[in-house]
């Protein structure tokens, strides 16, 4: 059994309720996208898969074996999380001598080539690293430490455009040399949706939509013209959502398209993963 | 092996602070010894500096908990090996300095006139015993177990508050001691005559083996019960505690 299943997790917070009754299932060797707005559930799933906070019912196996209050489990998860819970006046170095220590096939000189890579100091305190260092930091750690499933909350959070490109890059050749399951958690959805390959939407605490990638972006299209003619268009259409400027309407379409039967004036192009999301999401 | 690692990180996690506790002592030590054999009047005297070793052990476990939770949780390890490594990790930690403790009063005492902490409280037991060996051993276990039970104290009590909310917090940390300084004397003045603070004070002399010829074990196995008592409830906290945003 090489999977993570998440079976009828219930989660609040008082009055909030944070999941509402999930299940999931991540599959071994592959990308995943956990998407979903601020406050959709996202971290909550994490934290509790990583036994850092307990559901309210439900349960996590990992491997087939629970999740909670489970070390020989939890050996075989790692979750980069968008807080931290290193001591903050550990150095670099000292936080990777130690995650050596708790997990064995911790890759020591692979962690280093990173650090040369991304260019940080690991003489350095974890609380003098800049946001985008502790992101680094983090993620190194992340790569480094090759276990079955890697669990990145909000990875790229605070990177400038260049480390975002090596860290996408180096997502990749890790994968490759290595593959593992990466259950990524993002608001950057343009910039990560080339490297997923199932998408999971997650929405006020329900799974909106679990499929893969490709298959997601197929199922809708994007139609733009003036106005009239795409209200005419959209009457018998599953519209997702739409945007109007000026004379101009472009809407977002589920299901498959007749090309046959387009007004002229219209133009037909693919739905991009960003902008589904939001039509998805924005109740 | 994931218990070995823990227990090794905690050990680790109290080295520097040991090292830099250590040093203060034996400056304070080095300096008094030093006063002491230059004064031929025998005006100066020090004793007792394992009491600075108990509220650095107590301190210590008010320090146990939150940063190494959420390193462990990071980690990988759950809050049973947590607290087994608490456990395990205090032991060898107290162990160390309750040794290096007793080897300082003893050399202070060849060299001053320095009474150990120990020796204060049970002087009456060796009054008619030459030998020093027995009191030297006695005196390593008596610190071993009050240091031991201190430490699970501090780790009790900042579970405690990790699990609190802000309300509880304020309650506990004004009413216990408004109860303790205030409302017990007050009860114990007006309506009991002194039987409440003659009672604690019985109690103690009992649980320290004062009634039983000054004998430490009763203090021994005192300390081992609380250690077993706050290490219970700490348990009870930590089994549910999570992680705070």
């Amino acid at each position: 059994m090489n999977f993570i299943e998440v079976k009828s997790l219930t989660k609040t917070f008082g009055n909030v309720t944070a999941l509402k009754n999930i299940n999931l299932k991540f599959e071994g060797n592959k990308i995943y996208g956990l998407l979903g707005r601020n406050g959709a559930g996202k971290t909550t799933l994490l934290n509790i898969i990583n036994n850092r906070i307990f559901p309210d019912s439900g349960e996590v196996l990992i491997d087939g074996v629970t999740a909670f209050e489970n070390d020989y489990a939890q050996r075989n998860v790692y979750l980069m999380s968008e807080k931290n819970y290193y001591p903050l006046t550990m150095k670099v170095n000292n936080v990777f001598k130690w995650t050596n220590e708790f997990y064995p096939l911790f890759d020591m000189d692979y962690a280093k080539e990173l650090t040369a890579k991304f260019g940080l100091n690991p003489a350095k305190k974890v609380k003098e690293l800049s946001t985008g260092y502790n992101s680094i930091f983090k993620i190194i750690i992340a790569l480094s430490v090759n276990t079955p499933y890697i669990l990145l909350d909000e990875p790229v959070l605070g990177l400038d455009a260049n480390h975002r490109a090596i860290f996408y890059k180096t997502l990749i050749e890790n994968y490759n040399a290595n593959p593992k399951t990466i259950i990524i958690s993002t608001h950057l959805i343009d910039e990560v949706a080339n490297v997923l390959e199932d998408i999971i939407i997650i929405n006020q605490g329900e799974i909106l939509k679990n499929e893969s990638c490709e298959q997601l972006l197929t199922q809708g299209y994007t139609v733009t013209g003036s106005t009239t003619t795409i209200n005419s268009f959209i009457a018998d259409k599953n519209t997702i959502g739409y945007d109007t400027l000026g004379g101009l309407k472009t809407a977002y379409i589920y299901g498959s398209v007749d090309k046959s039967e387009l007004p002229t004036g219209v133009e037909i192009s693919k739905l991009d993963l960003q902008r589904l999301f939001i039509q998805l999401t924005n109740s | 092996m994931y218990m070995k690692t823990a227990i090794k990180y905690k050990i680790w996690e109290n080295k520097r602070p040991l090292m830099i506790y250590y040093g203060i002592i034996y400056t304070i030590l080095v300096a008094s010894a030093l006063a002491i054999t230059s004064a031929d009047n025998g005006s100066i005297s020090v004793s007792g500096i394992e009491f600075a070793s108990m509220i650095f052990i107590f301190i210590s476990g008010l320090n146990y908990f939150g940063e190494t939770f959420r390193m462990f949780l990071q980690n990988g390890l759950s809050r049973k090996t947590l607290f087994i490594s608490f456990v395990f990790s205090i032991i060898p930690i107290t162990a160390f300095m309750a040794i290096l403790d007793s080897i300082n009063s003893l050399i202070m005492g060849y060299i001053t006139n320095y009474k150990s902490l120990y020796l204060q409280f049970y002087h009456p037991r060796y009054v008619e015993s030459s030998g020093t060996g027995l009191q030297f051993f006695e005196g390593i276990l008596w610190s071993l177990f009050a240091y031991a039970m201190l430490a699970m104290l501090g780790v009790f009590i900042t579970t405690l508050y990790y699990r609190m909310d802000k309300k509880q917090k304020l309650v506990v940390s004004i009413g216990f001691p408004l109860l303790l300084f205030v409302v017990l004397p007050m009860l114990d003045n007006s309506f009991t005559n002194g039987a409440i603070f003659r009672g604690i004070g019985d109690s103690f002399a009992f649980a320290w083996g004062y009634q039983h010829g000054f004998n430490p074990y009763y203090s021994m196995l005192t300390c081992t019960l609380f250690f077993i008592f706050f290490g219970g409830l700490a348990y009870l906290l930590i089994r549910k505690a999570v992680v705070q945003e």
